[in-house]
């Protein structure tokens, strides 16, 4: 008799934590076995399908990196009159700079579409205006990245500063890139 | 001398016909296609002068279908895969893999590995040729369980009965039951008009009184049938039933009307999938005929000429390079060929364009526990509800095992287009809350998901050809017609659409076209 109540108590039991936990469930929507974004094979890219750039990027665990030095403009013309004869203006630098990148990126078994971050780092062109020429630098990106060769879309921090190393540079760039898996 | 040995001789002396023959007398062919028996062999060899070179375009079932069978013929096909994986839509979702839609972003399904997901087809008939592929090629079946009366019906707004979840053996139990009580009283007291004697009224009683479990009265008063609230069982366990719902309430349900969808030819067991996911199949053919294939190959353009055909494609590399042959098989959805510039006759064009593809999607999730079998004895099968999300699909493999992954909607229509709009995460939140309303557990044990819509999904941009009786009229003879030396392939050209047996049926009505023309050359 004893040992029967026992059972039937076991019983009353679970059923009352199986309605508690019925219960549970349907208080809220809430998914804490949810799994994470982490990635897999391959670098994710996040964001908006319409916006040049990603929102954000992760890299799986297993993959090596790739961090550029910040990377200035080449010299275009030595005995130029204006930084603009000299350097170019924001997109001719701009361009130059990815070329480099590129290069530099090429010598480690590496594309434009290993890139998965870019920072850049603008200063205001005495020879337009004192502004910052941000549209220059969307340009040049433009022709690197989110293109029909190189759809890949780079996390990325655009910011003025109050100036670079060299006087003439209008622009810096440091680029991170993720060395792909062979699969 | 083995019989694969002996092939091998007969092939050197007298060359593929030969073997074909040998075949053939041999049995090895097995039952040969219903709707295409293809040339006799014998007559064959006129492909040694004649339209050697077949362009496939895709490489889907129906495009290696066509390679198979032309090769086996003795011609020399290449085929144009857009994607850079072989099937087509007969295709498995695993670990890793990941796809863009249209206007979509990246998905990446996280699945855990062993796990896996059929966003395409997901089941076989037994009578349909499939069998016969998978036979050919060694793909190893197991039952699929298209029909399980443990699973449930799920409806709201439709009565008394809106928003619980009935056991589909319990609304079968009942309406079956109703009906044939009525029908046995009718019967019994004359009220109809029926040209039967009276032995022959007897006999339909009887039968009705088993058909529906009804008294010795003629009175359904529920059935084991229906399930138990305590299930007989050992010593002095006899079960306890519990009352049907009443007819009106299982009328006003609805759930009768679902009953027949597991009556169609096409859906009635037993039916079959392959054992480790359905791409097993286009793996097996490209096994067959992958170096045939050129991956990531997108066709820019097809023109013909009196002697042959020449399609431009965009190769892996960003190249534009060219295919040409003596004839085209294009196994291209009609929803993404009529975008693709082509020389085709007005009227072909224009078939091409009318033809509307079907909007469907579906979701796989994966939970931790297999709470269905666990908590409800639920092993495969679906439930069918009135929501957006349509049916949920248990698995039909790996019983018993840790985790799974349950298809949390596979809708069609405007249901699908709503669930295709939305972005991946609220694909998944909607699919959740509206499958939460059957199974509490879901919340809790979610893990993953990964959602496709297959009219968002490039290079197929609709789930199967969706033929009107007009469209079937007006447009499918001139799209069943070669045009020119092009000829179109897959499910959309056939009276199979969305089945794969479609792709085979057709590819092989193709193939058995060509060689005939190439033989009266």
């Amino acid at each position: 008799m004893k040992i029967r109540n026992k059972w039937m108590l076991t019983a009353l039991t679970a059923a009352a934590i199986s309605a508690l936990s019925i219960t549970a469930y349907a208080a809220g929507p809430m998914t804490p076995n949810k799994y994470t974004a982490e990635p897999i094979h391959e670098v994710e890219f996040y964001g908006s399908p319409s916006s040049s750039i990603a929102s954000g990027v992760s890299v799986p665990q297993d993959m090596a990196y790739l961090w550029t030095s910040g990377t200035v403009p080449p010299m275009l013309n030595r005995d130029g009159k204006t930084i603009h004869e000299r350097y170019g203006d924001t997109k001719t630098q701009a361009v130059g700079i990815l070329k480099r990148i590129e290069a530099d990126l090429k010598a480690k078994g590496l594309t434009m579409k290993d890139v998965v971050y870019l920072r850049v780092y603008l200063v205001a062109d005495p020879e337009k205006e004192g502004k910052v020429d941000y549209d220059g630098w969307f340009e040049a990106y433009g022709e690197y990245f989110n293109t029909e060769a190189n759809p890949t879309k780079t996390a990325r921090s655009t910011l003025a500063v109050a100036g670079l190393v060299n006087s003439d540079w209008l622009i810096e760039i440091e680029a991170v890139a993720a060395y792909p898996k062979k699969r | 001398m083995s019989r694969r040995q002996f092939l091998m001789q007969v092939g050197k002396a007298g060359g593929a016909v030969a073997v074909y023959s040998a075949m053939s007398t041999l049995g090895l062919l097995g039952q040969s296609a219903s709707a295409a028996t293809l040339p006799p062999p014998g007559e064959v060899n006129a492909a040694q002068r004649n339209g050697k070179r077949i362009v496939i375009l895709g490489a889907g079932l129906a495009g290696m279908t066509a390679a198979l069978e032309m090769t086996k013929a003795g011609y020399e096909c290449v085929i144009l895969e857009a994607r850079s994986r072989p099937g087509g839509r007969n295709w498995t979702i695993r670990r890793g893999d990941a796809v863009t839609e249209t206007g979509g972003v990246k998905q990446v399904a996280r699945f855990d590995e062993g796990l896996y997901f059929n966003p395409g087809p997901a089941r076989i008939p037994q009578h349909h040729i499939t069998m016969k592929y998978c036979r050919e090629l060694g793909v190893p079946l197991e039952v699929f369980g298209n029909v399980n009366d443990a699973a449930y019906f799920y409806s709201e707004n439709v009565g008394p009965l809106s928003g619980k979840k009935i056991r589909k053996r319990e609304a079968k139990a009942d309406v079956r039951g109703y009906t044939s009580e009525l029908l046995a009283k009718a019967v019994d007291r004359n009220a109809l008009n029926l040209p039967l004697s009276e032995s022959d009224k007897e006999k339909l009683v009887a039968y009705l009184r088993r058909e529906g479990d009804l008294d010795a009265d003629l009175f359904y008063k529920g059935s084991g049938r229906r399930g138990y609230k305590v299930l007989p069982g050992g010593g002095e366990t006899p079960g306890v039933r519990e009352e049907p719902y009443n007819l009106s309430a299982i009328i006003q349900s609805g759930f009768g009307n679902s009953f027949n969808s597991e009556y169609s030819l096409d859906q009635q067991m037993m039916m079959f999938q392959p054992v480790g996911g359905m791409d097993q199949i286009g793996k097996a053919f490209a096994r067959k005929v992958g170096h045939m294939i050129r991956y990531q190959a997108v066709v820019q353009r097809i023109r013909q000429s009196e002697s042959g055909v020449s399609v431009t494609y965009r190769a892996d590399d960003g190249s534009v390079q060219e295919a040409t042959g003596d004839y085209c098989i294009c196994t291209i959805p009609l929803s993404v060929l009529k975008d693709i510039p082509a020389d085709f006759s007005k009227e072909m064009s224009e078939a091409i364009g009318k033809i509307s593809y079907a909007t469907t999607g579906k979701i796989g999730f994966q939970f931790r526990r297999r709470f269905w079998e666990i908590d409800e004895g639920i092993y495969s099968g679906m439930t069918t509800t009135n929501m957006d999300i349509n049916q949920i699909w248990y698995p039909s493999s790996d019983y018993l095992s840790r985790k799974g992954i349950v298809v949390g909607y596979y809708n069609f229509g405007e249901a699908a287009v709503q669930l295709g709009d939305m972005s991946l995460a609220e694909r998944e939140e909607y699919a959740l809350k509206q499958g939460a309303k059957i199974h509490p557990q879901y919340h809790k044990e979610f893990e993953t998901s990964f959602s496709i819509a297959w009219h968002k999904t490039t290079y197929n941009m609709g789930g199967w050809a969706s033929y009107s009786a007009a469209d079937r009229k007006d447009y499918y003879p001139t799209l069943n017609k070669p045009d020119g030396r092009v000829y179109l392939a897959g499910e959309h050209m056939s009276y199979l659409t969305g089945w794969m047996a479609g792709a085979f049926e057709s590819a092989l009505l193709t193939v058995k076209a060509i060689q005939e023309r190439v033989m009266k050359a």
